[in-house]
């Protein structure tokens, strides 16, 4: 199953890098596609997500500064970073005070590469179907 | 998992002398060159090492709490009081004297939390995998250095002794890879109080492993494994998912490694034999993503065939770029 | 900014002090250490943080009678000294002091421990 697939790179994606916590694909208007999360809410997560993707995209646009490459926050806890999956999706990633964005950068455009694969294949190969938030 | 750990152990023992022996030389020929500056580390958890004058004042490394991470996680320090001190000793860069001036912490108290820091950072790192390393001789940001900074030798015989200790378990415990879980039934009847395990038990979701607990209590790793291999001893605690971690290539650039990072990451999605899945795209230099073929007209797509197209070299050229 | 180091050397000036060191009892570290403790000095270090946490949880939270304080080992001609310096849940710091048995007056020094041990962390 396409979620299946989803579910495997989020987690390969919390296995390749510590310090993550939680993961979350959504769309870009804040539907949650599937979670790897503990205590966090996928739903508020997701939304919130795509609200600060789009402020973000809008702010370097803004700006002159390019294409957006990830919106992060940071917190005396620790951070979140947020990564354009295409045009339709976004990736959610929440880590402790260990997490190295540097690293995190780095690692996550293989699985935004992945998982677009995997959707593009969920959206183009079942008849219109499409992907449904469950 | 239930898989048993001590062989792995004992295989790994020579890994972790081996890693300890690289450590000591970089660490040795920098004290003898009396480095002021960085000591780069890029592995598994990798990190850096600021040295001045060839003795040791921090470690940064994703794998361990540092010092900021365990004062005020612990509640040793509250966040008002922190964040005081820290703009407080913005110009003059000495937070530490501002903490200690402001009474939130003793001096001694102070110094001996820096050297366990430091120690614990060492053993992450001695523990973990090296894939290469740099020395810079411009020296980087430090919030709280050790002062007096320390020779690594001190260092290096604890860490020693701390994965001599380790090995020695019954019950092993890997600080970066074991998760665990509270086991069924692991109540307050069971706990020894006043020891820490109830807040433990509470981090206990089948998500952390020692590291990640550790950063959550603003405890050192190595205390917080020895807990967790006591606590599963005792039947409070089982494993959860254990974290896997494609092992460190030891020569490779950011390019090398993207590819290995994309095949890895295509291979755990544990695409079913009936998906179909296009080849990832590579790029090349100096232009925007190239699909190598086209979607495969019908059937499923041999799963090995992929990884080979994503092998470096598989196209006759490696001179693509992440 | 009195040093860790030279905290621990005052302490040697008590009559028959051979070794004074501060612990972590969570791990058994030895943080620092002044005089000449040997080759296996890590090793019962270690041993006596481990029975600085059994006793920190025999007692439990209910601690009738105050928090661990000290742990006192005697033997003929040694008398070992770990008082606790910083108690945690389960873990904290001690002062530890190896004594020659012959050259000293153990309630003196357990007082003069005290002393030092109070003003250790400061």
């Amino acid at each position: 199953m396409i979620e299946d697939a989803l579910l495997a790179l989020l987690g390969a994606l919390r296995d390749r890098v510590v310090g993550i916590t939680d993961t979350a694909l959504a769309s870009r208007d804040g539907l949650i596609i599937t979670s790897d999360t503990a205590d966090i809410d996928p739903d508020n997560l997701a939304a919130l997500a795509a609200a600060s993707l789009g402020l973000a995209q809008r702010m370097s646009a803004e700006a002159g500064k390019g294409t957006l490459r990830e919106a992060t926050t940071r917190g005396s806890g620790g951070c979140v970073a947020v990564y354009a999956v295409g045009t339709s999706a976004l990736l959610v990633v929440v880590g402790d005070e260990g997490l190295d964005l540097g690293r995190l950068h780095r690692e996550s455009r293989p699985t935004v590469e992945a998982i677009e694969v995997v959707l593009k294949r969920g959206q183009s190969g079942l008849g219109g179907a499409g992907m449904a938030a469950s | 998992m239930g898989t048993p750990r001590g062989d792995r152990l004992a295989g790994e023992a020579p890994k972790w002398s081996g890693m300890l022996n690289r450590l000591s030389q970089v660490l040795t020929e920098c004290a003898t060159g009396k480095v002021s500056g960085v000591i780069r580390i890029a592995g598994e958890p990798g990190g850096t090492v600021h040295l001045a004058d060839g003795a040791v004042v921090a470690i940064d490394t994703p794998g361990a709490p540092g010092p900021e991470v365990l004062l005020l996680r612990s509640g040793r320090v509250p966040e008002p009081g922190w964040a005081a001190a820290f703009t407080a000793a913005a110009a003059s860069g000495e937070v530490g004297a501002e903490l200690v001036r402001r009474e939130l912490i003793g001096a001694g108290e102070l110094e001996a939390l820096l050297r366990m820091a430091l120690a614990d950072a060492m053993f992450v790192l001695a523990a973990g995998e090296l894939a290469e390393y740099e020395v810079d001789n411009t020296p980087g940001d430090c919030v709280l250095p050790l002062e007096p900074a320390i020779g690594p030798s001190w260092l290096l015989a604890e860490t020693s002794r701390r994965l001599a200790v380790l090995a020695s378990l019954p019950t092993p415990v890997e600080h970066d890879r074991d998760r665990w879980a509270s086991a069924r039934g692991a109540g307050p009847a069971g706990l020894a109080l006043g020891s820490g395990q109830e807040t433990i038990l509470a981090l206990a979701n089948g998500r952390r492993t020692a590291r990640d607990m550790a950063f959550a209590l603003g405890r050192g790793v190595y205390a917080v494994t020895l807990q967790l291999a006591q606590m599963h001893a005792d039947g409070l605690l089982v494993p959860g998912a254990r974290r896997v971690v494609p092992a460190q290539p030891s020569d490779s650039g950011h390019r090398q490694a993207g590819q290995d990072k994309a095949q890895d990451a295509v291979k755990s999605a544990d695409v079913t034999a009936g998906e179909q899945v296009p080849p990832l795209p590579r790029r090349r230099r100096g232009g925007t993503a190239q699909p190598r073929r086209g979607r495969p007209a019908g059937g499923p797509m041999d799963r090995a065939a992929l990884l080979r197209l994503l092998r470096p070299g598989a196209a006759g050229t490696d001179e693509d770029s992440m | 900014m009195a040093r860790l180091s030279e905290s621990l050397h005052r302490v040697l000036d008590v009559a028959g002090a051979r070794t004074a060191a501060l612990v972590d009892i969570g791990t058994g570290t030895v943080v620092c250490a002044a005089g000449d403790g040997g080759a296996a000095f890590p090793a019962a270090a270690a041993g006596l943080a481990g029975e600085a946490r059994s006793a920190m949880s025999a007692f439990g939270p209910a601690r009738p009678g105050g928090d661990l304080d000290e742990v006192a080992v005697v033997t003929g001609s040694r008398f070992l000294l770990s008082k606790v310096v910083d108690s945690r849940a389960g873990e904290g710091l001690l002062l530890f002091v190896d004594f020659d048995r012959a050259q000293t007056n153990m309630a003196l020094a357990a007082w003069q421990v005290g002393q030092a041990a109070s003003a250790l962390l400061a």
